[in-house]
């Protein structure tokens, strides 16, 4: 009777998620082998701009199958009065589906949210991604960093749900959903084979908050049970970050809610050397992605030629990965990475003293000659 | 305090926690320490609750424990909380835990010359333990700041930074996220510190300060912060100046206070099998002498300690070396003898 039902209701929901998985295409590497693919240029704020376009150089130098479409990202009022993107950007994204983005600033007062956060909403941008490689010729403490940190990235401690309880009193809720936390730990796994990483750590806290990180945990030890190739671990978060410090190479990938996620990849993008030689990517529901440098604007010396556009190369390289170009991704990346190791030609903050365009046509030559 | 003789409740706790608190008692009958233990036997296989309240009362009788870490099973149902926690503030109100963390010379580590002390608030944050599935496969958990705790923690850090002779306080947030919270948190601080004009006051949002520790640490001082934050940051701390088994931790309530290892791990894997580094609670038991006022003895212990791990280097497998807990425990007792045998000489 009862078994019946429950084993009939099982059979069916496995054979349905086999079907949407055969169609939710979105963590399967797509393969853009013929034809130039349009990607949404972001070129951001500050420095935006011109990284952007050292980006755009090196592309062209390496004769990679992409077109740009710039636009741009400002808040504007829609109809109902709710704040939103500009419709041509949304439009931009949602043909082309892969979007690469420079810093955004993000205004005090001003009336509407981070522009971040828009972007996520507008897209459901729900995986971040951020692949954490020691870089030969930056040298950090750290040698042999190897990890990839994901993180939840539409839920957990920053559903933005707080109230004053009273007068001195205030509640802050953390969202956990099993949804989301399914979610993100497919994400992870499907992340994991696709490229060949042998193993995904949940990162969590559910010895104090039992209910909402041990829902994660329960959803992630779920997934881990159809990718038995992958090497499925948990860890609390506080024993992440004391190995974290002294010896980064037993990581591999991490999978965790928001919060922990916001703050271990920070940590692991200071073990090689900061946010502006780390990439990042977002993964949205509908397949959209956008590829993004987390560094800041740094207005201070914008427009002077001064600016590393590694972070967003980088990032762009992740973004070619994504789309499948692995042989393009290469060759930039190990222009960039030989660039960096030879420590000719560097930017200030690399401890150089070149500007953004000798370094960027450095690298463009190195392209060039690999051909 | 009775008859010249503290008592001191004892909590072994699960792991490693047994054998180093026996190390513990066997150093101190050896330096004739005046002082007896209690000992209240709490672990994760006794689950009544009346074990607790027991261990609860044997604290506040004697108003200073020393203690192991419990482990908490996390498949049981959430109305099971860490025993750890219902110890730290259902019964104690021990609202601040403390931590120096300081770069040991004789330990390689990849940082040198730290000394940071990190004070935790203890009590509420995101430990409240309040949660509960609003609707099924939507779990709320709710973190709360007040500020009464939040005051009281900041008042606490700022005396301590003053005491010590410290320069700066740095608060450790995320209120451009957690805008009401972590706000109030930070906005209470300022308050606290436009009352210690000598110490400079600023604040770093968590995920940056993380990337400060791991680039350049040499720039903190004395960080306060809520408790999330405090757990994530002292274990980064922890492991930048050689791992768990070398930081002693503390709790500090206005009646009671607990001494423990600051990163509370119960080593499971390594227990019982003489390998575990002693330092965390041989220096955390000398925390606990200090504040009993028998300085005499926790210097003579500490310099001990350190005497061994700087100049003898005998490292136990942590820290890279090969020494047994025993060993090491040995070494801490002839260096003892020898400053004893110093002290005599000049006199």
């Amino acid at each position: 009777g009862d078994t019946q039902i429950f084993l009939l209701w099982k059979s069916l929901s496995q054979i349905l998620s086999r079907v949407l998985g055969a169609v939710k295409s979105q963590t399967q590497p797509r393969t853009f082998s013929r034809g130039v693919h349009t990607v949404t240029l972001i070129p951001g704020d500050g420095i935006g701009p011109e990284i952007s376009t050292a980006v755009m150089k090196i592309f062209e130098a390496a004769k990679v199958p992409i077109q740009w479409e710039e636009r741009n990202v400002t808040a504007i009022k829609g109809p109902g009065g709710k704040w939103m993107i500009p419709p041509e950007a949304k439009e931009s994204m949602d043909r082309s589906k892969i979007g690469l983005k420079g810093p955004l600033k993000t205004p005090i007062a001003a009336g509407h949210p981070s522009m971040n956060l828009l972007l996520r909403k507008t897209f459901d941008l729900y995986a971040n991604v951020r692949p954490c490689v020691s870089i030969e010729g930056y040298k950090t403490p750290y040698t042999d960093v190897d990890l990839v940190t994901i993180r939840e990235n539409t839920e957990g401690e920053y559903s933005g749900i707080e109230h004053v309880i009273v007068d001195g009193v205030v509640q802050s809720i953390k969202l956990i959903t099993e949804q989301a936390s399914r979610r993100i730990a497919e994400y992870a796994f499907e992340y994991a084979r696709n490229n060949q990483r042998s193993s995904v750590t949940a990162v969590h806290k559910a010895n104090i908050m039992r209910m909402s990180d041990g829902l994660f945990l329960r959803k992630c030890r779920e997934v881990a049970e159809n990718y038995k190739d992958v090497k499925f671990t948990e860890m609390y978060l506080d024993t992440v970050c004391l190995n974290m410090v002294q010896d980064p190479t037993q990581f591999d990938v991490l999978v965790m809610p928001n919060l922990y996620g916001d703050i271990l990849s920070d940590l692991c993008a200071g073990l090689i050397g900061g946010l502006g030689v780390t990439p990042s990517g977002n993964i949205g529901a509908n397949g959209v992605a956008i590829f993004e440098s987390v560094h800041g604007t740094a207005p201070d010396i914008a427009g002077k030629d001064l600016a590393n556009p590694t972070a967003l190369l980088l990032s762009a390289v992740m973004m070619l990965r994504h789309m499948g170009l692995h042989a393009d991704a290469k060759k930039i990346e190990t222009a960039c990475y030989d660039t960096i190791r030879d420590k000719k030609v560097l930017t200030k903050d690399l401890g150089g003293n070149s500007k953004c365009s000798e370094f960027t046509t450095e690298i463009c030559r190195r392209v060039q000659d690999m051909d | 305090r009775y008859g010249g003789r503290h008592t001191v409740t004892l909590i072994p706790g699960d792991g490693i926690g047994p054998e180093l608190l026996n190390h513990v008692r066997e150093l101190f009958r050896f330096s004739c320490v005046p002082l007896d233990f209690e000992v209240v036997n709490i672990n994760s296989s006794i689950t009544s609750e009346d074990d607790i309240n027991n261990a609860i009362t044997a604290i506040r009788r004697n108003g200073v424990a020393l203690k192991g870490n419990l482990e908490t099973n996390h498949t049981l149902p959430p109305s099971h909380k860490s025993r750890n926690n219902v110890l730290r503030y259902t019964g104690l109100d021990l609202y601040a835990n403390v931590m120096r963390c300081q770069s040991l010379p004789g330990v390689q580590t990849r940082h040198k010359n730290i000394d940071i002390i990190i004070i935790r608030e203890n009590t509420e944050g995101e430990y409240s333990s309040l949660e509960h599935e609003s609707v099924p496969g939507v779990v709320e958990s709710l973190k709360i700041i007040t500020r009464n705790n939040s005051l009281r923690i900041a008042d606490y850090a700022f005396q301590l930074a003053r005491e010590k002779g410290r320069r700066r306080v740095t608060a450790v947030h995320k209120a451009n996220i957690m805008k009401l919270a972590d706000g109030l948190f930070l906005q209470c601080c300022r308050e606290v510190a436009s009352g210690y004009p000598d110490i400079a006051f600023d604040s770093m949002i968590v995920d940056n300060t993380t990337m400060q520790l791991v680039s350049k640490p040499h720039q903190f001082d004395v960080m306060v912060m809520p408790n999330l934050y405090g757990n994530v940051v002292s274990n980064v701390c922890a492991g930048l100046v050689g791992g768990p088994g070398l930081v002693p931790g503390a709790n500090y309530g206005h009646n009671y206070a607990v001494f423990e290892t600051a990163t509370r791990n119960t080593g499971k894997s390594i227990a019982g099998r003489n390998i575990a580094n002693p330092t965390a609670m041989l220096l955390a038991s000398c925390l606990m002498l200090d504040h009993l006022k028998l300085h005499d003895y926790a210097s003579m212990i500490r310099n001990a300690v350190f005497a061994t791990m700087n100049e003898s280097l005998l490292h136990t497998p942590d820290i890279g070396g090969q020494g047994t807990t025993s060993e090491m425990v040995q070494s801490v007792m002839r260096n003892i003898k020898s400053i004893i045998f110093r002290m005599l000489f000049i006199i």
